[in-house]
């Protein structure tokens, strides 16, 4: 299931008086309740870490990481590394509306080349890999709202 | 009405603002450091943004991320509780430049009376008595000491850019003053960015007496009444109470009137708080204006019976106060214990995790808190973990109820300040209202 999957069942239930609804197959299982002012998810799967997610009721939902696990950096179980957001604003994935992507998944990155970009109060913060890696998962949308700390990218050293 | 209200506070204060956003049917959002991730004003508010790592530099105090966080949210207005960007003009400035409405007074206004000598010169105009002292920054070491000598000693000298108690320095002696006042200047370039001092009276153990006025943007401004802050250690106050037992209805009209004029003057339009000290001839001299919500509201609120915070929020919003000075009754007595996370003897900070919780209840008691049972108290930031306030009819009987109400508080795992409020409660001088800023020094180092 990815992300896309997953707002579409948030969305059915937000738009119906369901008020707790859960999925699981072979490979991985979904609930989602109804709680007052925000919704809850949980999912897990079998490329993912166990993750808690808070939607308080609008489009963008602004997420919180796994609170078992530290967030700043954040350790993934399966492999990889966290890249996290240094900055409140807007992730961009290209320079421009028409422009490619800066990176995909499974492209390898040297040290210092742009990743993002994030924009805060109208300023464009190019966001730059440490060190040289493979991005293994692009953890936002383009123009998705994101917090200090958020998961950007799941990256592993090369 | 505003829509939706970020808040860019944390604690205690975070919590009240969300409280008053709710009854009045606003949306919140809160912003938080990765430390708070579990604190109370994150789960009460309806959004929430995290805006940095634990330092406040990075987090509370980072301008940047906290316009990009309203920006986000769509946030119209951001309140800002007190300390932190409360009373920094650049914030608010701004804010005013990104069309989002700072919950408080306008920059220039923050500006003129942020700085205390031009806050004297404001206030002199209106004719509200100052201590005698500069009404300018002091040059040098000797104008200082033709200064001290006019006024009289003990003078006492204070930074410009200061505030919280710090940047003064007590002179009793001619002989002394030289090498205090350059101390004092090297001090204030060094803890304020600004060396400039002036030399005021220094009044022995007066009361520190605080009037609290709301104000319109309609040139509306009325009091609430007085409050008592005169227990302090080292400038920090412990315990407030209203009404003062130091004020005569006549005391009260007086000060309340200054402060009104005052801030009519400057064109004040949000909440404020002017503070006075009242020597033993209940004589009262302007200290300073505080153009922010104060840690010490509620205990007007419960003598009053009007909601503060709501009042700045409808102000900000451009409604006109609802209340005439003649609307406004001071009933009963009010008293609040600020119970930090301390050593209720040395006041060293007690950070940890709270063990077990239970906050006092029945007729008259109100907690301000964002503590709860196995929260972790932070090293980060201030050791202010709650606010037992009581109200009720007369002084004594408020003393007793506090009394009452400091036993069954259960704070365990940390050290709390509430044995030292105990004490207090208990002590001849504070039930015969022999208050002023000495009592700690008197009563409770012994």
């Amino acid at each position: 299931m990815d992300i896309k999957e997953i707002r579409s069942l948030i969305k059915m239930v937000m738009e119906t008086d369901i008020s707790e609804f859960e999925l699981e197959n072979a490979e991985e299982k979904i609930k989602i309740k109804r709680g007052g002012a925000q919704e809850i998810v949980h999912y897990q799967g079998a490329q993912q870490f166990p993750m808690t997610q808070h939607f308080s009721g609008q489009p963008a939902p602004v997420p919180v990481a796994d609170t078992s696990t530290a967030v700043v950096p954040a350790p993934v179980a399966e492999k990889g590394e966290g890249i996290t957001s240094p900055i409140v604003g807007t992730f961009y994935w290209a320079p421009a509306p028409d422009a490619p992507p800066y990176v995909e998944v499974g492209q390898v990155v040297e040290k210092g080349q742009v990743l993002c970009i994030i924009e805060a109060m109208k300023l464009m913060n190019e966001i730059e890999a440490d060190y040289r890696c493979r991005i293994l998962k692009i953890c936002k949308e383009n123009a998705q709202p994101v917090e200090f700390a958020d998961l950007l990218f799941v990256v592993e050293p090369v | 009405m505003f829509h939706k209200i970020l808040i860019a506070n944390r604690g205690e204060i975070a919590l009240r603002i969300i409280r008053a956003c709710k009854e009045l049917g606003i949306k919140t959002v809160a912003v938080y450091s990765t430390a708070d991730r579990d604190s109370l004003h994150v789960r009460l508010a309806d959004e929430s943004v995290c805006i940095g790592p634990p330092p406040t530099l990075q987090s509370y105090l980072n301008i940047n991320a906290i316009i990009s966080a309203a920006e986000l949210t769509d946030a119209e207005a951001i309140h800002p509780g007190y300390g932190f960007l409360a009373e920094n003009s650049a914030f608010a400035e701004i804010c005013e430049n990104c069309g989002i409405t700072f919950i408080g007074p306008t920059s220039e206004i923050m500006r003129l009376m942020g700085d205390k000598i031009s806050a004297r010169q404001a206030v002199i105009k209106e004719g509200v008595p100052i201590l005698p002292g500069t009404k300018e920054g002091v040059k040098d070491g000797n104008e200082a000491i033709k200064i001290a000598r006019k006024i009289g000693f003990p003078v006492i000298i204070k930074a410009t850019a200061g505030g919280g108690g710090r940047g003064m320095k007590i002179v009793h002696s001619p002989a002394t003053l030289q090498n205090a006042f350059a101390t004092a200047r090297a001090e204030a370039q060094a803890g304020f960015g600004n060396p400039e001092v002036y030399i005021e009276k220094y009044c022995l153990q007066p009361r520190h007496v605080e009037i609290q006025i709301v104000a319109d943007k309609h040139g509306n401004v009325i009091y609430l009444g007085e409050r008592d802050c005169s227990i302090q250690r080292r400038h920090q106050k412990l315990i407030e109470e209203a009404p003062s037992s130091a004020a005569t209805p006549q005391l009260r009209k007086a000060m309340g009137d200054a402060a009104v004029r005052a801030a009519r003057a400057v064109g004040y339009n949000s909440v404020g708080t002017m503070e006075f000290l009242v020597d033993k001839e209940n004589n009262f001299y302007f200290m300073e204006m505080n153009t922010r919500i104060q840690v010490e509201h509620p205990v007007t609120e419960m003598v009053t019976g009007i909601d503060i915070v709501r009042e700045q929020i409808r102000s900000a919003a451009g409604l006109k106060l609802r209340y005439g000075q003649s609307d406004i009754k001071i009933s009963g007595h009010a008293i609040e214990c600020r119970i930090n996370a301390e050593d209720p003897v040395s006041f060293t900070p007690s950070p940890g995790k709270i063990t077990a919780y239970h906050t006092p209840g029945g007729l008259g008691v109100r907690v301000d808190s964002f503590v709860y049972d196995q929260y972790t108290v932070l090293p980060h930031y201030d050791s202010l973990i709650a606010k037992l306030i009581v109200h009720a009819e007369t002084r004594n009987d408020a003393i007793k109820r506090m009394a009452r109400a400091l036993d069954e508080y259960i704070i365990e795992g940390i050290k709390t300040t509430i044995p030292f409020h105990k004490r207090v409660m208990a002590s001849k001088e504070f039930i015969e209202g022999n208050v002023d800023t000495g009592f700690i020094d008197r009563v409770v180092l012994e």
